[in-house]
């Protein structure tokens, strides 16, 4: 009963990590720092909430299924997030290039 | 009902993540949005399969993680290389 409660308690905990994430990505301006909120706080969301899932079914088939899903989040978010940062940095080094050319070719107007 | 409570709230919050695909300013933050969504919805479905006791529903936010894991990365490298070939 009482790891019940304590899943149930970790379950809230988790949506309230949501939505002071979603809170922070309206919030802060620049991209990577919306990057890194919502990196952030989607794994640690998840992560509380399977561990309240495996807290409340204890120990069993759909607790190890859980705990497997938990494994790939941790591997996987991290390199969506450092994949898009970078993709976005490269786009900005590609833009100040052409707009390096385009000074060039025309004169410093 | 405590679970069902649950699954509303995070209905709210994808609901809300999905402002972010529709109000950004750049194709990287409508990128970024489409990325919240889908850790929303997973998180939704493992509820789900909490309240309904099935473990098969796992298995499908499993396949839903890898997806949008595959559809962020190479939307993401697209996007990049679409400017390099103009």
């Amino acid at each position: 009963m009482i790891f019940v409660a304590i899943g149930n308690i970790l379950i809230f905990v988790a949506v309230c990590f949501t939505f002071i994430g979603l809170f922070g990505i309206y919030r802060f301006k620049d991209f990577y720092s919306k990057l890194m909120a919502s990196s952030k706080i989607d794994t640690v969301a998840m992560v509380t909430l399977i561990f309240g899932v495996a807290f409340r079914n204890g120990i069993s088939w759909f607790t190890f299924k859980a705990l497997l899903i938990m494994a790939f989040i941790l591997f996987i978010n991290p390199i969506i997030t450092s994949k898009v940062a970078l993709s976005v940095r490269k786009d900005e080094l590609l833009q100040l290039e052409e707009e390096k050319e385009r000074i060039e070719a025309h004169g410093s107007r | 009902m405590f679970l069902e409570i649950i699954i509303m709230l995070l209905m709210i919050s994808a609901v809300f993540s999905s402002f972010v695909v529709f109000a950004g300013k750049t194709k990287w933050e409508r990128l970024l949005g489409s990325c919240l969504v889908s850790a929303k919805i997973n998180m939704l479905i493992i509820v789900y399969a909490l309240l309904s006791n099935k473990t098969y529903y796992l298995d499908v936010a499993l396949v839903y993680i890898i997806l949008s894991y595959v559809g962020v990365t190479v939307l993401a490298d697209f996007m990049v290389r679409r400017r390099e070939t103009k």
